[in-house]
């Protein structure tokens, strides 16, 4: 039981708690201010797994604005403040009720259930990346991490990095990390390629491969220019994509302007660890992608016309809360007070 | 870091939908059935992020923010709508809305 599981725990028991009192309650100012708790716990789940751009946009958006414009309903309905009768359905339709959304939970559950298994506890591996160099003779050339132009940093962006980290070249020889500084130098390189660029199956979701006891954690995409050296921007050609001694196929015009991995080890169909390895490249630096960075590349490449949809909806939504808004009626227009009725 | 199994996140969200539809159902003033659609909807937004966590995809974050944006219609809409039910009729039971009823 560490920390993040006590806290994950301890907001789940919250957000139940306050979701059940929100629609039990028979008083509508306190519902609104349960439906307050869930909200606020639901962007400590955001935060919690790993969306903390999102957990503040939550804030903002649900407990800033959406929360208050409750509050406002329920003043402008002139609901009763205290104790009211009239909130609820007669018992028969609550006891539909519940019955449906019992039934929808168990649904949703089992589903879930089915789907994902119980649940273990991930396991750790010792991973192992292959890469190699393409010749201009069109031979796979292991790199040489000891050298300088070819040098290779591993850096794990987790803090559980492995013990140690073993580069195996396509020849069976396995090259080791060097250590020390890998977290240091994380701050000043990273690599990135967009997953789109990635062949079909590459990118976050390889298998595990387990060969003589031995876990493959990973893939490498590795380039090299004309001359067989190491060459990042520009055109160059990908030498070999491979899931532990399988060798993936990558497009002719691959064009890799740098390499990034992400490891994923599955072990059956199962996520067990996820870590980032980057290969750091000589004369290209690039800042780490914080989290915004990344929700921010997909939000605006990958899903960018879904994002103009929905920001038409958003104006639908302000002309149509204007004209919902609007009184035509002469009756209702407000009034001016004349002024002798002010003196007076 | 022990991380948290998918499941325990999902089964949450499962678990605040199914409250959600009990409160939409059970519930007779429409202020309450609008909170409790936005429950159900925060139950969506918490499958995605912890899918998108388990599966390691930034694209679970990209939905949430499409739910938040489209929830925060709703509820401009909603509410707007609710305002000119109770304009019209002084109240928001939704019991007495059988304009078309058959």
């Amino acid at each position: 039981m560490t920390a993040i599981i006590v806290a994950f725990v301890l907001i789940s028991i919250v957000m139940i708690v306050s979701a059940v009192l929100l629609v039990t309650t028979d008083n509508v100012v306190h519902a609104v201010l349960y439906l307050m708790l869930v909200l606020a716990g639901t962007a400590g789940i955001f935060i919690i797994f790993g969306a903390e751009f999102l957990g503040w946009a939550q804030v903002l958006v649900y407990l800033g604005a959406i929360v208050v414009l409750m509050l406002f309903g329920v003043m402008l309905t002139k609901a009763e403040y205290g104790h009211s009768d009239e909130l609820d359905h007669e018992p028969p339709i609550r006891w539909a009720s519940l019955f449906v959304g019992l039934a929808i939970a168990a649904l949703f559950v089992g589903v879930f259930f089915e789907a994902l298994g119980g649940g273990d506890d991930p396991e750790r591996g010792t991973g192992t990346l292959v890469f190699a160099i393409e010749t201009p003779d069109g031979d796979l050339v292991p790199q040489d991490v000891t050298t300088d132009v070819g040098s290779i940093d591993l850096r794990i962006l987790e803090d559980d990095v492995p013990e140690e980290i073993e580069v195996l070249a396509l020849d069976g020889r396995a090259y080791e990390s060097t250590g020390g500084d890998l977290s240091e130098r994380l701050a000043e390189f990273d690599v990135d390629v967009p997953p789109e660029a990635l062949p079909e199956g590459a990118g976050v979701r390889y298998p595990v491969v387990e060969e003589g006891g031995e876990r493959f954690l990973g893939v490498v995409v590795w380039g090299a220019d004309e001359t067989g050296a190491p060459a990042f921007g520009g055109e160059f050609q990908v030498a070999a994509l491979r899931v532990g001694e399988q060798p993936v196929p990558i497009p002719e015009d691959a064009d890799f302007h740098t390499v990034s991995v992400t490891v994923c080890d599955y072990l059956a169909g199962q996520k067990t660890a996820l870590r980032d390895i980057g290969i750091p490249i000589a004369g290209l630096p690039m800042l780490c992608p914080t989290k915004v960075d990344e929700v921010a590349s997909d939000l605006f490449n990958r899903w960018v016309l879904p994002f103009e949809a929905v920001s038409l909806v958003l104006l639908a939504a302000l002309i149509g809360g204007v004209v919902l808004g609007r009184r035509d009626d002469p009756e209702h227009v407000r009034r001016r007070v004349p002024q002798e009725e002010v003196v007076a | 870091m022990d991380s948290i199994p998918t499941v325990w996140p999902l089964t949450l969200s499962a678990v605040l939908f199914g409250i959600g539809v009990y409160g939409v159902l059970a519930r007779r003033n429409a202020v309450m059935i609008l909170a409790s659609v936005e429950l159900m909807l925060n139950a969506c937004n918490v499958s995605f992020i912890s899918f998108g966590a388990g599966w390691a995809e930034i694209s679970g974050q990209i939905f949430a923010i499409f739910v938040i944006a489209v929830a925060a219609a709703e509820v401009a809409v909603g509410l707007g709508i609710i305002l000119l039910v109770y304009r019209n009729r002084v109240s928001v039971d939704v019991d007495e809305l059988d304009l078309m009823k058959g």
